[in-house]
Formats: C-alpha cells, structure tokens, sequence
C-alpha cells in the first residue's frame, strides 16, 4: 500500500510529500502548531459567534430600554398633547450614536413626534407600528413597543438603530483574538519546541544510535529509555535486535576466520602439492635419465659393438633396426624427462628455460614467442623458479588453446625484491571476471590455481583482458625461500 | 421642529385622543373623527390630571372614585359625562356641581371655571392647604393659589403650574406633568 492509498486524498498524499523528508521535531513542530491553530480558530470562531449574538441581543435589549424610557417620558406629552415636549423628548437621544431615527405615535397611530440624527439621512416615514416589533435589517434594527400609560396603550415609538456599535465590537474583538492567537502561537511554538524533546528526543536517539550502528558496524552500543510507552517498546526491540545483531556478527566473524584459516590450509595444502609434484616429476626425470637412458645408452652401445663384428647380411640390418629402436627410445625417453622436469630450470636458470619453452611452442604449435629478459639477476629458489615457469607455460597453453594466439612476448624483469613475469599474447581475449573463477579441468593447472599459489607466496596475479583484445598477465612474487629453506641459484 | 399645519394637524390628533379616553372609542375608518372642542380638551386634562397627580394617603382610598368637583357645569356637561365612564387605575370618576364653598369638601379635583373674581377667590380659598387639585382658567388663578391653570393659545390648551401651591395642599405632581406645562412657578 503506498502513501496516497493510505492518506485517501490527494490532499493527504501532497502533506504526505511535504512531510516527509522534514526532520521529526519540524513534523512535530508542524502537527502540533495545525492542530493548535485549528482549535484556536475554531473557538475563536465560536468566541466570535456568540459574541456577535450576544452584542445583537445587548443592543436590542438596549434599543428596547431606550424605547421604553423615551415612551414612558412622552406619557405626559401625549397624554396632554404637547408634540413639542415629546419632540424634545425624543432630540434627548442625539446622545445616543447608534440612534439612527426614532418616532412617536398616538395612540390613533398618527405620527405625533420624530427624531432624526442630525448628518443622517431621514429615513422613509415608518409604517405605524400596530405591535410589538423588533427586527434587524442590513447594518440597521428597528424596534416598535407601546407607550403606556397606568398598564393602558396611549401610542407607540418606533426606534431605528445602527448596528455599527456591534460591528465595532466584532472588530476589536475579532483583533482582540488575532493578537491572543498569535500570542498563543508564539507561546506554543516555544513550549512545543522546548517539550517536544520529551517525546522526540528518545526517536531520534534512536536514529543517532542506529545511524552509528550502520556506519561503525559497532553492535555493542545501546539506548537507554526509560518508562513503558510505545517508543520504550521500541527501544527495547531495537536493543534486542541489537544483541542478535551482535550474536550473529560474531558467529560470521568466527565462521569467517575458520573459513580463511581452512582457506590459507588449503592453500597451503595445494601449495605444497605443486611444489611436491614438481619435485617428484623432477625425480622421476632424474630416475628415467639415470636408469632408463642410461640402459639404453648401455644397449645401444653393445649393439653397435655386435654390429661391427657382424658382415653384412640380413642379420646385421636386424641389428642396424635394433639400434635405430634404441635410438628412438632413447628420445622418447628424453623428451618425457624433458616434459617431466625441464633440466634447463634447474640446470641454467629460468630465462633459459623461458627460452627453451618458447622453442618449444612454437615447435609443437607454430606460436611465435619472443622472450625478452631484463638481464638482472633473478635470485629466486627452485620452487619459486618452477612456479614461475609452470605459470607461463599455463600462459602460453592459454593463449594456444582458448585464444587462438598467434604471437605471444614474454617479459621477466625484476623489479626491487620482486620478480615479474607478463605474458602478453594478441588472442581472442576474454571477459577478465572468467580468470577469478576456478579452471576447468581441461585447463590443467589454471589460473585459478596459479592465483592461490601466488598469494600463498606473497606475490600477486592480475589479468587485463578484454574480448578481441588480447591478453596481459601480470605475476609479481617476492623472493622468498623455498619450502625446504634453499635459496635461489 | 414641527411645521404650524403639522402642529395643527397633531392638535386634532390629539383631540381626538383626548376624546376616546373619555369615550373609550376605537377608531373606525368608517368613521371620521370630529375635531375635539375646547371643552372636551379640558375634561380630558381633567382625567389625565388624575394620573399624574398623587394625592396624600389620608386624603384617599385606593378603591374610592376620583372626586371632580366643577363650579361651572353647563359648558362641560357632555364631556363631563363621560369623563363619569371613565377610570383612572382602576377608580372610577364622580362629577360633583360645587356652586359654593360648601360643595368642594371630599373632591379632589375643583374645576374653578368661574368669572367672577370674588366667588373664585372664596372657592379657592375654602380648599386652600387641603388636598384638592385646584384646575382654573382665569389670568390670576395661580397667584390667587390655585395650582393649575389652562392657558388658550390658539387652539391648544397649555397648562401653567404652581408648584408652592400643590406642595402646600399635600399633593405631589409628576415631573412630566411639569414637563409638559407651559409655565412652571416655583416660588409662592
């Protein structure tokens, strides 16, 4: 449900908007102050209302005495009929401003006297009053009462008055109210804003408090609040949320630990993998050049030895097929020693074997790969050593394989008591987030595997590439001692 | 304020009202009024007299009639009869023929319409310092001690009042009867 559908009305959902992004001590501010003017207007409306009746009722009730008095002063004049008396009578009410006109009559309903406030215009001459009458018309009340005399009717007066004196009193006290409103506006701003903080301050506490907790990640700060009202509850469940907050924070941090320390075990574990599958491989090339090479050698040897003593004939080219089988053992037997364990790592140093490899490559894959090599020395351990040639040998495989590169340059430089190899190749490329993800299987030692093997020594790998692109790795390792404690050579 | 032919016009008006608190008459539109004559304006004062004139308690009973006493009956008799219809509060009016000084005891309005100097003088004297509204036309009425006097100017009747006379009989008048005299004296 969003915010018009809960306040109904367009109207509603405007304050809605406007509302919103103000502080809560403003909307307090404002709800507070609405509701105050709107009680105050509506019982100064009220206050007005019954003071405009009130004044009506007071200057009829007026109008009547005065009629009654002058009536009852001009018994005499009537009675004896003397219209001057009772005009003289009547001329008495010039000291009454809001006497417009006012008029005598006997009791044959003749006009007998009239008064007329001096600057105002004489009104038509009035019907004769046959009764008691009072109404208002316009700015104006006209009144018609009896005279009498000893309980007896001798003649009536009619009595025309301004209503100006209520309308005056309505405006001073409509002003009246004003100042008192805007009084009790200013009042109430500054109590509200001062008591307000009874109410507002523990929600926004509140908001300081979980502001803190989202910016520092810090769980252990909690409000306190006192008292059993709505926002105590929802302090309390705050500071409950707060503790399982907490709880499960350090539940993950633990599990987080737990998982670097299995993570760097097992890099660890594949680190010392490699480095033992190397050494193994390096074995079993030593083994296979010392044994099997050596026996070959050896039968070769005897071979030729029986062939030299043998006359031509079918036997000795038995013999010549016998030794070209040895020889081709032999290098079979060389170039699995070769792919094992290259002896030119181990033997020379790593830029002849960079070199070696790239003859290789483009022996066996028709890539041309150039090995340019920053003629510093390179101290750097046989593990280290091998890493570095496994890694651009998986480069270079890459690059064949998955780009389809037909050219390739290979930089080993050194830079401070760091080592870097870049192998860049002008492939297909590929989106840079697939050398985060682990290798399949087809891509045999991986970067995904080389990448654990470079942090596990301290070193790091970055790969630029982009579809179409190419490809730029980067592999910066320290030197370091290898896994046994040799140093490089 | 009042033009002289509205002032005559509130005149008869006045008449003629002075003419139904006598009668007791409605106006009809059927039926014009006839202008009031002299005599009726006078017996109509007469009547009104009653209601702004207090008189001691002792001299009166709340339920008794109003005593009229007049020296000079002939030219008011037909107003005067119906002035005896007539009630004041309640009480009605008797007329009395007072023809000399051994007629006046028990009224309390003596209408002293008489010419003659000597016969008005004994009258007035006869009833002086006792409660008897005194009501007369001649020029000297007041200074004789009488205490109202009807003054004709033009075809209005004005009153003239002696206020020493009227306190020394005991009687208190109205301020608005006052109001609407001519003349007010105040010193004896």
């Amino acid at each position: 449900m969003n915010a018009e559908e809960q306040n109904g009305t367009p109207a509603g959902s405007l304050i809605t908007r406007l509302l919103r992004d103000l502080p809560i001590r403003v909307k307090f501010m404002l709800v507070s102050m609405a509701a105050m003017v709107a009680v105050l207007a509506a019982a100064s409306a009220i206050l007005i209302a019954h003071e405009w009746v009130q004044s009506r009722a007071a200057l009829a009730r007026h109008a009547e005495t005065l009629a009654t008095v002058v009536g009852n002063n001009c018994t005499a004049a009537l009675t004896f009929m003397d219209p001057d008396v009772a005009s003289e009578t009547l001329g008495a009410l010039q000291h009454e401003p809001a006497v417009l006109h006012a008029a005598v009559f006997d009791r044959n309903q003749h006009l007998f006297a009239a008064f007329t406030r001096k600057g105002s215009e004489p009104p038509p001459t009035p019907e004769p009053p046959t009764r008691k009458d009072r109404r208002f018309h316009g700015n104006t009340l006209s009144l018609a009462t009896e005279i009498l005399l000893d309980g007896q009717p001798i003649g009536h007066i009619f009595v025309l008055l301004s209503t100006q004196s209520v309308n005056d009193v309505l405006s001073r006290y409509l002003a009246t109210m004003l100042v008192v409103l805007a009084a009790a506006l200013a009042s109430g701003i500054l109590l509200t804003w001062h008591l307000q903080m009874l109410v507002v301050a523990p929600l926004i506490g509140l908001a300081d408090t979980a502001r803190k907790v989202a910016r520092e990640q810090d769980y252990s700060v909690r409000m306190q609040c006192e008292g059993h009202d709505e926002v105590s509850r929802l302090v309390d469940a705050f500071n409950t949320m707060l503790d399982r907050i907490a709880a499960r924070d350090a539940k993950l941090q633990q599990n987080a630990r737990l998982l670097e320390e299995y993570q760097e075990r097992l890099r660890k574990l594949a680190a010392e993998l490699v480095v033992v599958e190397e050494r193994e491989r390096r074995r079993l090339a030593t083994d296979l050049h010392d044994s099997v090479c050596q026996t070959l050698a050896v039968a070769k040897l005897r071979l030729l030895e029986l062939r030299s003593r043998m006359p031509d004939g079918s036997a000795g080219e038995e013999l010549d097929k016998a030794c070209g089988l040895v020889n081709e053992a032999t290098l079979e037997a060389r170039t699995l020693i070769g792919q094992l364990s290259p002896k030119l790592l181990y033997d020379v140093g790593i830029e002849a074997a960079m070199e070696n490899l790239a003859e290789q490559f483009h022996t066996r894959f028709g890539i041309e790969v150039a090995v340019h090599d920053d003629g510093r020395p390179k101290p750097v351990g046989d593990d280290l050593r091998a890493l570095l040639f496994r890694s651009a040998q998986e480069f270079l495989v890459n690059a064949v394989k998955h780009g389809k590169a037909t050219r390739a340059d290979v930089f080993l430089r050194r830079t401070g008591d760091r080592v870097e190899l870049t192998v860049m190749d002008n492939g297909s490329g590929f989106a840079a987030p697939q050398a985060e993800a682990p290798c399949s299987g087809t891509q045999g030692f991986g970067l995904f595997s080389i990448r654990e093997r470079v942090k596990h020594v301290g070193g790091v790998l970055t790969v630029d590439s982009e579809p179409g692109e190419g490809t730029e790795i980067l592999l910066s390792v320290p030197f370091i001692e290898d896994v046994d404690g040799s140093r490089a050579r | 304020m009042c033009s002289n032919a509205r002032r005559m016009g509130l005149v008869a008006a006045a008449a003629l009202l002075a003419a139904r608190a006598l009668t007791g008459d409605e106006p009809s539109a059927a039926r014009r009024p006839e202008p009031a004559s002299e005599a009726d304006i006078k017996v109509a004062f007469l009547l009104n007299f009653a209601r702004f004139v207090k008189w001691p308690a002792q001299a009166t009973r709340k339920d008794d009639p109003i005593v009229v006493g007049v020296a000079d009956l002939e030219p008011l008799r037909g107003p005067l009869s119906q002035l005896e219809k007539s009630t004041v509060l309640g009480r009605p009016f008797r007329v009395r023929h007072c023809r000399g000084t051994n007629d006046v005891a028990g009224c309390h309005i003596l209408l002293i319409n008489i010419a003659e100097e000597a016969a008005r003088k004994a009258m007035l004297d006869s009833v002086r310092n006792k409660p008897v509204l005194t009501v007369g036309e001649a020029e000297e009425f007041l200074a004789d001690g009488g205490i109202i006097r009807f003054v004709l100017r033009g075809d209005r009747v004005r009153l003239q009042i002696s206020r020493p006379a009227a306190t020394a009989a005991g009687l208190e008048l109205s301020a608005r009867l006052l109001e609407v005299a001519e003349k007010v004296v105040n010193e004896r």
